[in-house]
């Protein structure tokens, strides 16, 4: 506590007030560059790990409110594994209420929303998404998570560890289990599909 | 991927890796991101709800700690709560205006709210419960900062509801708390601020805030009071209302109001945070 002669009078802004208004600034910039560069990230993380487009926005949002109340610990190299910790609790708990609601599912609501026409390119897309999306729902979220973060995220082994925290020996086995199921669903799903006469 | 996979097989699961990757969110989404406030520590001194419940889950000790987890958890979440419910409103561009809300801060000389001013949008507090006058918290407010204080702020409406509310209450002027029972059958106003309109009200009433001008944000609060269409951010400023008056030294009111606040909503997410405002200071009779 300083004696009174020493605070500042009134209008005068301290070293206080102007290190206290500078700070929010700063939080505020560097929040909008964390949305900035991990935003995509983050939602398309939430959209493979099985959040339909409108809950993954949700899941989005409320990822990044928690983040911008814990901005001391989503700093620089600390940002993605946060992020990513509460991304995969966020969409775990979204999941949850989905089951408990048990309304309209969300892949039902994303096809309602993408009827509208699209070129063809457009549309294949689409369906290759969503035959991701069908077979990575088939995956436990161990093997899902760390199938996602390799091949669409394309991170190496040591950055899946680092984002897990598991040892990079057990993600290299995780990632090969991963891959070796990811195969033989689509191989069975390939089956199926030519035996019925469509295109694979 | 495996290599005893057919090469066939290896080109559709890329194209498949591939179209994921492709997939972006609306432009939309991060214009939503960039509204949420980052607030690690508010200026009024008071911890964001979500470390206050954080600490209370450290205080109940390791033999419960997973209980404690999930309170901390909850309430870090329900602290955005408010903010996190009115962004889920369909995104368009920020139509806030000069005229809406008043100008951002840039004359060099920002004008104080008159204290007649104050005392049409905000009645005086009764002295017995309170001690203290109308221009007392505009005279405490410490000067706010050229760079940030508000320019002008547009007259207040003649008859807000607020006043009419506290003076027949006798008691210090603050709005009604949200979702108060009270408020429901009270008439309605027309609309004037669109939801973001008091997104961007409130955002900017923290912001004075934070800058130190109380009186400021105060004079915000009021006009959100006035304009607001609906009962939907009431709580988020009844809480900043409860924060302002306590950084403006105004610590009975601000007990006051934060007792109201949890009294008629004792389940809201916000309460938590209010009830830390009751806690050190004196009770009003």
């Amino acid at each position: 506590m300083r004696p009174l002669s020493q605070l500042p009078c009134a209008g005068d802004p301290g070293d206080e007030e102007i290190a206290a208004s500078a700070e929010p600034l700063d939080e505020r910039e560097n929040f909008a560059a964390l949305v900035r560069s991990e935003l995509v990230w983050v939602w398309r993380l939430l959209r493979r790990i099985g959040l339909s487009s409108a809950d993954a926005d949700d899941a989005t949002q409320q990822v990044f409110l928690v983040a911008s109340r814990r901005s001391a610990e989503v700093r620089g190299a600390s940002a993605r594994p946060f992020l990513y910790g509460t991304a995969i609790r966020v969409a775990a708990n979204a999941r949850r209420a989905l089951r408990r609601r048990r309304d309209v599912p969300s892949e039902a609501v994303d096809a309602a929303v993408a009827s509208e026409p699209l070129p063809d390119e457009l549309l294949e897309q689409r369906r290759q998404r969503e035959l991701l999306d069908a077979l990575l729902a088939q995956m436990s979220p161990e093997l899902r998570r760390v199938l996602v973060l390799a091949e669409i995220e394309q991170l190496t082994a040591k950055q899946i560890a680092e984002l897990e925290g598991l040892p990079a020996g057990t993600v290299a086995s995780r990632l090969r289990r991963a891959r070796s199921t990811f195969d033989d669903l689509l191989e069975r799903w390939q089956r199926c599909s030519t035996a019925r006469g469509g295109r694979p | 991927m495996s290599d005893e996979r057919s090469p066939e097989l290896r080109e559709l699961a890329q194209r498949l890796f591939a179209a994921g990757r492709a997939e972006r969110p609306s432009p939309a989404l991060e214009r939503r991101m960039l509204l949420i406030e980052p607030s690690h520590m508010d200026r009024a001194g008071a911890p964001p709800a979500s470390e206050l419940a954080a600490s209370r889950a450290r205080r109940i000790g390791s033999a419960r700690s997973s209980w404690g987890r999930w309170v901390a958890l909850a309430a870090l979440l329900a602290g955005g709560t408010g903010l996190w419910l009115q962004l889920r409103a369909p995104v368009r561009p920020l139509s806030i205006s000069a005229e809406t809300v008043g100008p951002v801060a840039s004359s060099p000389e920002p004008a104080r709210p008159d204290p007649a001013e104050r005392a049409t949008s905000a009645p005086a507090p009764a002295p017995a419960a309170t001690g203290e006058s109308s221009a007392a918290p505009v005279l405490q407010a410490p000067r706010p900062r050229p760079a940030r204080a508000l320019e002008r702020m547009p007259p207040p409406a003649p008859a807000p509801r607020a006043m009419e509310d506290t003076s027949e209450r006798g008691a210090e002027v603050e709005p009604a708390p949200a979702v108060a029972p009270a408020s429901a059958a009270e008439p309605r106003r027309a609309p004037a601020l669109t939801l973001l309109d008091e997104i961007e009200l409130l955002k900017r009433a923290r912001s004075a805030l934070r800058a130190g001008d109380g009186a400021g944000a105060l004079v915000l609060l009021d006009r959100h009071e006035r304009e607001r269409a609906g009962d939907s951010l009431t709580a988020e400023a009844t809480l900043l209302r409860i924060e302002v008056l306590a950084a403006l030294g105004r610590k009975p009111a601000a007990s006051e109001l934060a007792q109201r606040f949890v009294r008629s909503n004792p389940n809201h997410a916000l309460s938590d945070r209010a009830r830390s405002f009751i806690g050190g200071t004196p009770q009003v009779p």
